[in-house]
Parts: C-alpha cells; structure tokens; sequence
C-alpha cells in the first residue's frame, strides 16, 4: 500500500487572498441575502449538534477558550502567514 | 523572539480587576457560549474613557497599543498587539450595515456576564446585541455568526 500523500501547505499569496475574499465588507442586501438564506434542517441539526458536543466535551467557558487556544495554534502552525497582523 | 507572557485567565482577571466598562464581543466570546470556532483575536468593545485604564490594565503582558487613547476615540477603534492581538472599539455609537444605531452604553447596560476563569466574569453582549455587533462590518464569517447565534436563541425558551 503506498503512503498516503502528503499535505502542502497553501502559499503565503493564496493565503492572503483567501483572507481578503472572507474578510471582504458586504452590502446590506448581500448581507441580509447570506444571513436569511433558508436554513436545511441539517444545518440546524450540525450548528446545534457542534454546540453540544463543544459543550460537553468543554463544560465551562474556561476549558472552551483553553480548547480553542490551543487548536487556533495547532491550525497556525500549517499555515503560512497565519499570525500575520491585519491593518486595522 | 521570546513569546510574551500571556495566561488568559490572568488577562481577563486583569480587565475585570480594573473595572474598565469592556465587553467581549467577536468570536472569542462565541467560543465561551458554545460555539467551536478558531480565531486570534481578541475583540472588546469598551467605554471611550476607559481606555487608558484598559491599557493599563493589559500593560503587563506586553501589549502595546497602536493609538493614544485621543487618537482612538478619534478614529473609533485601535489595538493592542505583541504576539497575541486585541482588537478595541471604543466608538460610543456604531451604525450596522443597514444603519441600525447600537450605542454602547445601551449595550452596557444590557450585558450579560459569563464566568471565564474560576471567579472571573466578563462582560458579553445579550444575545440580540450579539447580533447586531455582528452587522457592524458585515462580512461573510460574521453572517455565518449570525445565522448561529439565531439558531442557538431559537432553542432559547420564551
């Protein structure tokens, strides 16, 4: 069985232009279309499900916050220009 | 370069312990309500007279602001940053999206506090001010947000 293949982490340049495509400013009325877009039940199911499971996982605000420290660093360290600082 | 000494718990201790009118808004808070997301930042909403009183307060992990607390109730906004980021408004009124008017002192005094380390509570929006911070810059992750938090309230009993 061949290794499976291993992951390349995105360039500096598409990284940035995936932050500037999901940081970009909406209209009003591109905003008002994304937030009241029709919601599957399965959405519901999946956001209300990862809230439970977070909640349980991590009982007390201060475990989640710790949690997500941590995976936020773990996440960073493959990807290039994560701790980048944007202009305010 | 020597990473700064930053402990989370004692940075929230810090805040609370200098009385600054801040709440926590952005995604940090929607991870101490429940929701498993990544960010960086650390995004408050403060009261514009207590900013030098917040600097002060966070001085001892090394966080340094980009603005004069002048120079920030100017612009609105600044932030502290060493290798942790902070992202301060300090507006006393902000407009959203769709020209919805949310005073902070409004928001103050709507706040709800949540306990983030042992003994520790910060101050967090209700969930219908949540919403409307959500709407002040109106990007696509802050829709996902709110198409969330709207789905966490509908749970909420009446």
């Amino acid at each position: 069985m061949s290794a499976p293949p291993r992951w390349n982490p995105p360039s500096p340049e598409v990284v940035e232009r995936i932050r500037r495509f999901t940081e970009r400013r909406l209209s009003a009325e591109e905003f008002d279309a994304y937030v009241h877009a029709p919601m599957s039940e399965a959405e519901r199911r999946e956001i209300l499900e990862s809230v439970a499971w977070f909640k349980k996982r991590y009982p007390t605000p201060e475990a989640r916050l710790a949690a997500a420290r941590r995976a936020y660093k773990q996440w960073a360290q493959g990807i290039p220009g994560a701790h980048q600082s944007r202009k305010e | 370069m020597e990473p700064s000494r930053f402990e989370e718990g004692e940075f929230f201790a810090a805040i609370t312990t200098s009385a600054t009118r801040a709440i926590l808004i952005g995604r940090r808070a929607l991870i101490a309500l429940g929701f498993p997301l990544l960010t960086r930042d650390y995004d408050f909403w403060i009261h514009g007279d207590d900013i030098a009183a917040f600097n002060k307060a966070v001085a001892i992990f090394e966080l340094f602001p980009s603005r004069s607390p002048d120079e920030a109730r100017s612009a609105g906004r600044y932030f502290l940053e060493n290798d942790e980021k902070v992202d301060v408004l300090v507006a006393r009124v902000v407009f959203t999206v769709d020209r919805v008017r949310v005073a902070f002192d409004d928001v103050w005094a709507r706040r709800r506090m949540i306990e983030v380390s042992r003994g520790i509570e910060v101050a967090i929006p209700s969930l219908d001010d949540f919403i409307l911070t959500k709407r002040f810059v109106a990007r696509p992750k802050d829709a996902e947000d709110i198409r969330m938090l709207e789905t966490l309230r509908s749970q909420e009993p009446k």
